[in-house]
């Protein structure tokens, strides 16, 4: 590790100095409990500071035009694809997840650094019909101004770049302070940002564990005009209130309960991949990871013994060891949270059945398992579980199905597994999420929407629709024309 | 009301058009000359209509492009162009029996499919031009520190626009209504020997307030009147919907004048492909025999060759026989028949030619094969199945226009995916499949502009209409028909 950091900084970035300071938090690898590093605990005043500086930048960096811009955030995409291996390693290091895992996520996470590059010149506004003929009307595009973003730990790289290059490819200037878990990812993204040419104080990055303190000035702090953040509902309520204030802009992608819905009429193996898929990967740790597997009863039986059958491939151990599919989960609460889930679930009726290979003893891994005999009224379909936990229901009817999917208060993706092309829509249709996936149980990527609805969130990430979140509408009006 | 001798009696009562229509005027052609309109239906003259030429023509011309250029139509207020096409649209409403009763007449189409499809299509079509006409909006380039640019769409100027027969005022207002709505002027020509519907069109656009000069309709023939305005030097675009050797010709003659741009909705031999899984065997049967036999199979899109997976071909087939024989000849002004006339002698000797020429190519002939009700006078012939019917004869590669389906067996997806692609034409495809990969495979890989899975002739004027291969080129309905009527100008201003 100490190889890594001192290749990428530990120290926090303000107007292009990376800055440190007395009282630091450690940073500590899941897998062993060891700190790896140290870095700065900073203050309301340093995130004031940031602010000066994103401001400062930004009439400089919104003049370029979208091309220039371009050039610079290529180049970023080049040099963080170049790092993969570091880049992965490090994030193995600090979150955990396998380094199979790591590579693929800075891959994903650069590709919105390269989408965005390209759709960033893509800015258009419309002419639109006049209603008086001395007029002229039209539309353009502008970019919001300083935005903050406020992002997770189980995604360190692919949450920055999604709304950092996003922000940056719309002519925006960002702060952006990571969660405490995983600031070292962060820190070495945006030291790849300025290796890249990214202009001083355009992308600025808060390191911190007083996440209140830090947040409250990002919302109340006039000058941002845009706050995007990723995580808790429960949090997201509080920043939504706190916007309120100072009248942001807001992307709130926050919490799912994805159901994903296999019918009788599915192809089981399309559904099992798709489930292993959808609910292993980072150890559960996804918001669009199925919560609730609600399983035809048709298919119920066949489906519980091949999922398990398939979970018992999967194998528990440290991230950097090559065999690892299962890594730790992020911290305790995290895996105490797991265990009182499954526990209130078995006290109700459920019956646990564990799988896979490795060694679950350190202390924040979670053996793999898949519960059966779900019912409504446990906790375990009411909260994420964020673990390797899958989680089964019973049930008879398509109707049924619909109206079980839709029974939470969020929506963000689903996940229905049927042959029958007919259904397939209804059922999409349906669902009341963001994101549904028919018969895949992976689908996010930098070209299509990423977002939810109801309690999931508001607006959306990566895609045309993703860049429209850094732009105003402005709409002017020609007149006097003879 | 709704009884033969009600449509009888009103037909003998109305007036039927038959004066050309330019600069707001009902005028017989300048040579004095007419053709004869004879019925469908019994072979009888109906009346004589204006045979206009290329002085007609160029008098049209002349008159539409002094209306464009002067503005009387194009810089109306958006309000006042949605207010009049809104107004044409109730004036057809008003007219919906005689517009069904002329086009019944003229084409030989049941009156019962003029009045539930030809005629509401027609104004449905209308109105979603006339409501779609102010929300047209062009693009305001991305921001640059010096430069301000913009792309709007503008009207061509003067449309010509050539018809065929088979949907005579319903495939008319495909064209005439974006046209119009983007504030060009058109010359219409309808086919000669379907013309009485668009001339009623051409008067109640006058009654409903489009400017003199802005909607004009030449009749005649197409190798005179139409080859006239192809070669005009002052027509800005020809859009058409017909037979693909015309579709050459204007092509040709557009090259040899002004270079106008050209739109072109030619034929198809559509494929209708049944898979084993199909969902719903009774309900494919059903649309199988209604995409070749409505209409009396004079459809572009008609779903000419069926191909059926070879395990339920037995099956298929009957339930197919037993849907086609649904379709019984009948007089067209009768409320009750669903299949009347050919449009003319010529369309049902070329139609019993092409059927002669399938049964000596060994194709076993399951179903009709006969002209009938000859004692009508009428040019009837009765719903026609060949079954199994070879990829490369004639009648799976040449399109009949006609009521003769050819049935083909397949036995793999990829087998029929090849056979369905086995055409020069590709305007439409159907599928029935359950397979949900199959479906949307099928859908990617087959040439076509429309396809059509789990039910023929699925959408509607929200979609984009048009061929891929040589089907054609430029689409009809939907916003994108809207834009074909207009050229892309892109402004910049530099900022000093």
């Amino acid at each position: 590790m100490t190889v890594l950091t001192t290749k990428y900084p530990t120290a926090a970035l303000i107007n292009g100095a990376w800055v440190t300071s007395a009282k630091t938090f450690a940073v500590t690898d899941p897998a062993t409990g060891k700190e790896i590093a140290h870095v700065p605990d900073l203050t309301a005043k340093d995130a004031s500071l940031a602010i000066d500086a994103a401001y400062n930048a930004l009439p400089a960096w919104s003049a370029k035009t979208g091309k220039e811009r371009s050039i610079i955030l290529r180049r970023w995409f080049d040099l963080i694809m170049a790092e993969t291996e570091s880049l992965a390693q490090l994030m193995t290091a600090e979150q955990g997840k396998p380094l199979s895992e790591s590579r693929g996520e800075v891959a994903y996470g650069a590709s919105f650094v390269e989408w965005f590059a390209e759709e960033g010149k893509r800015a258009y506004g419309r002419t639109i019909p006049t209603t008086v003929a001395s007029r002229r009307y039209i539309t353009i595009k502008q970019p919001i101004g300083v935005a903050a973003a406020i992002t997770p730990w189980n995604f360190p790289i692919a949450m920055i770049t999604r709304k950092v290059a996003c922000a940056l490819a719309a002519g925006c200037t960002i702060v952006v302070k990571p969660s405490e878990e995983t600031p070292l990812c962060a820190l070495a993204v945006a030291k790849l940002a300025l290796d890249a040419g990214v202009p001083a104080g355009v992308f600025n990055v808060i390191t911190t564990m007083n996440a209140p303190a830090i947040g409250k000035v990002l919302c109340d702090d006039d000058r941002v005009r845009k706050l995007t953040f990723t995580g808790s509902t429960a949090v997201g309520k509080a920043l939504y209130r706190q916007c309120a204030g100072t009248v942001k802009k807001l992307t709130l992608e926050l919490g799912g309960n994805a159901p994903l819905i296999v019918f009788d009429d599915a192809n089981l193996d399309q559904a099992v991949a798709g489930a292993m898929a959808s609910k292993y990967r980072n150890a559960g740790q996804t918001c669009v990871c199925a919560n609730r597997i609600l399983v035809q009863s048709g298919i119920y039986d066949r489906f519980a013994e091949a999922l398990l059958k398939a979970a018992g491939t999967l194998h528990v151990a440290p991230g950097t060891d090559p065999k690892s599919s299962i890594g730790p989960l992020i911290n305790a609460e995290a895996k105490q949270k797991v265990e009182q889930l499954v526990a209130d679930a078995v006290a109700k009726g459920a019956k646990i059945r564990t799988a896979g290979t490795g060694d679950a003893s350190g202390a924040l891994f979670v053996q793999p398992s898949v519960v059966t005999g779900v019912t409504a009224d446990m906790d375990i379909v009411k909260e994420e579980i964020f673990g390797p936990v899958a989680a089964l229901m019973r049930f008879e009817t398509e109707a049924e199905a619909i109206r079980l999917a839709n029974d939470t208060p969020f929506g963000l993706a689903a996940y229905l597994f049927s042959q029958n092309l007919s259904r397939a829509w209804r059922v999409a249709e349906g669902i009341e999420a963001g994101m549904v996936g028919v018969n895949d149980g992976i689908f996010s990527n930098e070209v299509v929407p990423f977002g939810g609805v109801k309690q999931s969130g508001l607006g959306r990430e990566g895609a045309a629709e993703g860049l429209d979140e850094y732009l105003e509408t402005k709409f002017i009006c020609l007149g006097g024309i003879s | 009301m709704t009884s033969l001798a009600h449509f009888e009696a009103i037909a003998g009562k109305i007036a039927l058009p038959h004066l050309a229509v330019i600069d707001g005027r009902f005028v017989p052609s300048q040579s004095g000359r007419a053709f004869d309109n004879v019925s469908p239906r019994n072979g009888r003259l109906l009346n004589s209509i204006a045979e206009c030429d290329a002085a007609d023509v160029d008098l049209a011309v002349a008159t539409a492009r002094r209306a464009f250029e002067d503005g009387r139509w194009r810089k109306l207020h958006y309000r006042e162009k949605k207010r009049i096409l809104f107004k044409l649209a109730e004036l057809m409403e008003r007219d919906a029996e005689t517009l069904a009763l002329l086009e019944s007449l003229d084409s030989g189409k049941p009156i019962r499919d003029t009045t539930a499809f030809d005629i509401p299509s027609a104004i449905r079509t209308l109105r979603y031009y006339a409501e779609a006409l102010d929300k047209v909006y062009g693009e305001v380039g991305p921001e640059t520190p010096d430069r301000f640019s913009y792309a709007v769409h503008e009207p061509l100027g003067v449309i010509g626009a050539i018809m065929p027969w088979n949907f005579p005022i319903h495939l008319t207002m495909w064209k005439v209504g974006p046209a119009l709505a983007m504030g060009n002027s058109v010359v219409l020509k309808p086919a000669e020997i379907t013309s009485m519907t668009a001339l009623k069109l051409g008067e109640l656009a006058l009654e409903a307030g489009v400017p003199p000069g802005v909607l004009n309709v030449i009749t005649g023939k197409g190798s005179v009147a139409g080859k006239a305005i192809a070669l005009h030097m002052d027509v800005d675009m020809l859009t058409f919907t017909g037979s693909g050797p015309v579709g050459r010709m204007l092509m040709k003659y557009s090259a040899d004048s002004n270079l106008k741009r050209v739109s072109l909705e030619l034929g198809g031999k559509s494929p209708h492909i049944i898979f084993a899984d199909c969902p719903d065997l009774d309900a494919a049967a059903q649309h199988a025999a209604f995409g070749i036999f409505y209409n009396q199979g004079e459809v572009c899109t008609a779903g000419s060759r069926l191909l059926v997976e070879d395990k339920i071909r037995d099956v298929f087939l009957e339930k197919l026989v037993t849907a086609a024989k649904g379709f019984v000849p009948g007089d067209p002004l009768e409320p009750k028949t669903n299949f009347g006339a050919m449009v003319s002698e010529v369309q049902m000797k070329s139609v019993l030619r092409y059927i002669e020429t399938a049964k000596g190519e060994g194709a076993a002939l399951a179903l009709g094969g006969k002209q009938v009700r000859v004692e009508s006078g009428g040019f009837f012939v009765e719903p026609t199945v060949f079954d199994g019917v070879a990829a490369a004869s004639n009648l799976s590669q040449e399109e009949v226009f006609g009521p003769v389906l050819a049935v083909t067996p397949f036995r793999s997806a990829d087998e029929a995916l090849a056979l369905a692609n086995n055409t020069i034409f590709g305007l439409a495809a159907g599928l029935w499949t359950s397979d949900i990969s199959l479906a949307h495979r099928a859908s990617r890989e087959i040439k076509a502009g429309l396809v059509w899975i789990n039910g023929w002739d699925s959408c509607d004027i929200t979609m984009p209409f048009g061929g891929f291969k040589q089907s054609g080129f430029g689409r009809d309905r939907s916003m994108h028909a809207l834009h074909k009527y207009a050229d892309i100008k892109s402004v910049s201003i530099t900022l000093r």
